[in-house]
């Protein structure tokens, strides 16, 4: 599947190539922001999570950053905030932190806490926190209507206008045209993942407009299934490719978030996201993970060293997969650029498992 | 023998005698320490709290075993510790092993889903015990204040948020239901009201304890000491008995600093221990008195009982224990909140060098270490950082250890 230059460029560049073509950028770090709502008040919601891929080598080094940046705090977040403290999003009218997010909470507290001592130049981008709960509970439901009219007040008065409902409207209907394009494309493979990531920095339209529907593959090979902590770059996808075929990828990035589907509820869908991190209770949670490995030949698990949270389903995971004939592979601990060396062990080891 | 040995055995005995009532058929909760324990404590249901229970199986140097069967039963090496080893103690089942013949199951569960994995720990509780599962929804606060003390006490609506107040209230009321069907009991508000104000009262004179040893010439009593003072009376707060301890202790000390007691009487180097504690080696605390006459005398345990739980009610006690709980473990490990008050008490109390643990696989604990030594630092305050485990000892090199807080010592006698 060739992938339009276009995508391949916002998937290489991320937040520092968008064209913003006049709407305020509204940089998102984390899943679980219904984006439409960005759209309606005229925004262009931005992933501002994943750095660019030129950032391995030139991304920014800030002294500052390497002096409250604890060695074990998670990648994404002090890249970001590297990047923070070098100017990288001073175009942006906002951020969006998603609490469900430890990445991003941390990156919240931080880049706050780096402003509020002045140590960090200049008032924008405005740094708002999204709290969400995944909970069926009236309680759950009451406080997220507070959050939601939290954000909306933010967003409102900074990007100065009002939200309009036949706006939201369309808004969401595009997001929706966006998600069937998706929809069409084959579930894995490095294409695929670059194709549906890079709309991450456009609009569900432009997005939508450069997705060219294709005929699924016939399936050959094992099915295999990802899952694990985010990963922002197609490296198991890779992997995969020469044996097999990735059915899910139930990673941040390898996923698709839910995102609204009708104007009356903006959060039902992403509240409900049995695969949210923070999906409450977490049997929930549980359940979707064997749910997504039911038609898996092989399970694949990688997880980055700060994971608090997808290591207590690994045991079972492993027992549930294998004892429906599936195999299992725990890759261990993913770096978040993982160099030559981690990728002959990781293709190594998807090598034996299917041996 | 001291308030702290008495602390120490009422805990132990409590802890049989409990086994004993549960052996008769009387139900228990298992609870993060972070989780309003005034309900059960209320509803005369007995709880078991999970970080202190996991101090208890380290201090059995029985943590090492634990960790090795968690990697083996296929959980990866950097979750955390702190809040998950007496669940593995648990899932292993061999209660002989365990300190004091271990718990038996759980009638209620209760976690703050402060970080991720609380939630899943008590989820696999729940599911290893069949104990009925309360989990606490923990937003985070989006404009914390940074001198939060100041207002905890009285203004913590504003502190707090509103919505999130009701939030925890609206979720505790539901554990309140569920502990009337366990208990078969109806909560009386007006009761729980004046419960309310004894646990009030019992940390003010936490308060009077901590100003009394800060401002103590010397140190009357170390931190090893201060610790199960403070923390076994917190366990069972508000009750005739730890109202009782908590005034022994304040005349404990009062009576050591008027007599001009001090646990080091060559004390020239005034310490704080930052983090929890380091429960599989105590000692620790008191290595570098007799070499450098360096005193821990601050560790969280004692300031936090009034800062952190002092609330006042303005006639709705419930929304006052909501304060209390809402956002009571961020208040010590995230920015602006703990390098602030670190700071402050860091003054308050005097302090020369701050010894920092910084657990890496808690990262909740972990997270906002570098902030909070940054600005010690700033304060003139001298920081030897710690990456080791609370709980954990098999990182736990003692000698290195000892020798690197003894190098800052050694550094800031010379100058």
């Amino acid at each position: 599947m060739p992938v339009h230059a276009t995508l391949q460029q916002a998937f290489a560049e991320r937040a520092d190539g968008v064209q913003a073509d006049g709407a305020p950028l509204v940089g998102v770090f984390g899943e679980g922001v219904p984006l439409p709502l960005v759209a309606a008040l005229g925004g262009l919601a931005v992933d501002v999570k994943a750095p660019p891929l030129s950032d391995e080598t030139e991304g920014p080094y800030s002294d500052l950053v390497a002096s409250v940046t604890e060695p074990f705090l998670d990648p994404f977040t002090t890249r970001f905030l590297h990047r923070f403290a070098a100017g990288a999003f001073d175009r942006f009218a906002t951020l969006l932190f998603a609490r469900d997010d430890v990445a991003a909470l941390a990156a919240y507290q931080y880049a706050l806490e780096l402003r509020r001592q002045g140590r960090v130049p200049g008032a924008a981008p405005r740094l708002h926190l999204w709290n969400l709960l995944h909970t069926d509970s009236i309680p759950a439901e009451t406080f997220n209507r507070h959050e939601l009219e939290r954000l909306v007040s933010h967003l409102e008065e900074t990007l100065a206008t009002r939200l309009d409902h036949d706006r939201l409207s369309e808004a969401i209907e595009a997001e929706k045209r966006r998600s069937a394009a998706l929809d069409a494309l084959p579930p894995g493979g490095r294409d695929v993942f670059i194709a549906r990531n890079a709309g991450r920095w456009m609009t569900p339209a432009t997005h939508a407009a450069l997705l060219d529907p294709l005929p699924r593959p016939r399936p050959s090979g094992p099915a295999i299934v990802l899952l694990g902590t985010a990963c922002d770059i197609p490296l198991l996808h890779d992997l995969c490719a020469e044996f097999g075929q990735v059915r899910a990828d139930i990673q941040d990035y390898g996923r698709r978030a839910p995102q609204p589907t009708g104007a009356a509820d903006l959060l039902r869908d992403i509240v409900h996201d049995p695969l949210a991190p923070r999906a409450a209770p977490p049997a929930r949670f549980t359940r979707a993970l064997h749910d997504t490995i039911k038609s898996a030949d092989l399970v694949i698990a990688s997880l980055d060293t700060n994971d608090d949270s997808f290591g207590w389903d690994l045991p079972r995971l492993r027992d549930v997969a294998t004892a429906r004939g599936a195999r299992f592979l725990n890759l261990g601990f993913r770096p978040f650029r993982p160099d030559e060396a981690w990728r002959a062990m990781a293709r190594a080891g998807i090598a034996e498992a299917l041996a | 023998m001291t308030c702290a040995n008495t602390a120490t055995a009422f805990q132990r005995d409590w802890l049989k005698g409990l086994r004993a009532r549960i052996t008769d058929g009387a139900a228990f909760a298992f609870v993060n320490a972070d989780t309003p324990h005034e309900l059960f404590h209320f509803m005369d249901t007995p709880i078991v709290t999970n970080q202190w229970w996991s101090a208890v199986i380290s201090a059995k140097q029985l943590a090492p075993h634990y960790f090795d069967r968690m990697e083996g039963l296929g959980f990866h090496a950097h979750l955390p510790r702190y809040s998950s080893l007496p669940l593995i103690a648990q899932m292993e089942g061999d209660f002989d092993r365990q300190p004091w013949g271990g718990l038996p199951a759980p009638a209620i569960l209760c976690a703050r889903a402060s970080s991720d994995e609380h939630p899943r720990l008590f989820q696999l509780w729940a599911e290893l015990t069949g104990a009925e599962l309360h989990l606490l929804s923990a937003p985070a606060t989006p404009d914390p204040t940074p001198d939060w003390w100041i207002h905890a006490r009285e203004d913590w609506e504003d502190l707090y948020g509103t919505a999130r107040l009701d939030l925890m209230v609206a979720e505790m009321e539901d554990l309140i239901a569920a502990l009337e069907r366990l208990t078969g009991r109806v909560f009386d508000h007006e009761g729980f009201a004046a419960y309310m104000a004894r646990i009030d009262e019992q940390e003010r004179v936490l308060d009077e304890v901590a100003q009394l040893i800060a401002e103590a010439a010397q140190c009357p009593m170390g931190i090893a000491e201060q610790m199960p003072n403070v923390m076994i009376p917190q366990w069972h707060r508000g009750s005739d008995w730890a109202m009782s301890h908590v005034r022994a202790f304040r005349d404990e000390v009062a009576g050591r600093i008027g007599r001009g007691d001090a646990i080091c009487e060559n004390e020239r180097i005034r310490m704080m221990w930052i983090g929890a504690g380091l429960w599989f080696d105590t000692s620790f605390y008191r290595a570098f008195e007799e070499t450098h006459g360096a005193v821990f005398v601050w560790s969280m345990y004692l300031p936090f009982a009034a800062d952190g739980y002092i609330r006042a009610d303005h006639g709705d006690p419930l929304r006052a224990l909501a304060a209390r709980v809402s956002a009571m473990n961020e208040q010590l490990h995230q920015p602006p909140w703990v390098n602030e008050w670190l700071v402050r008490e860091a003054r308050r109390w005097r302090i020369d060098v701050a010894v920092m643990l910084v657990p890496e696989h808690d990262r909740f604990s972990g997270y906002g270490s570098y902030f909070a030594r940054e600005a010690l630092v700033t304060a003139g305050i001298k920081v030897v950082e710690v990456h080791s485990d609370m709980v954990d000892p098999r990182d736990w090199d003692r000698a290195a250890m000892e020798a690197r807080v003894s190098a800052a010592l050694d550094e800031l006698e010379a100058g």
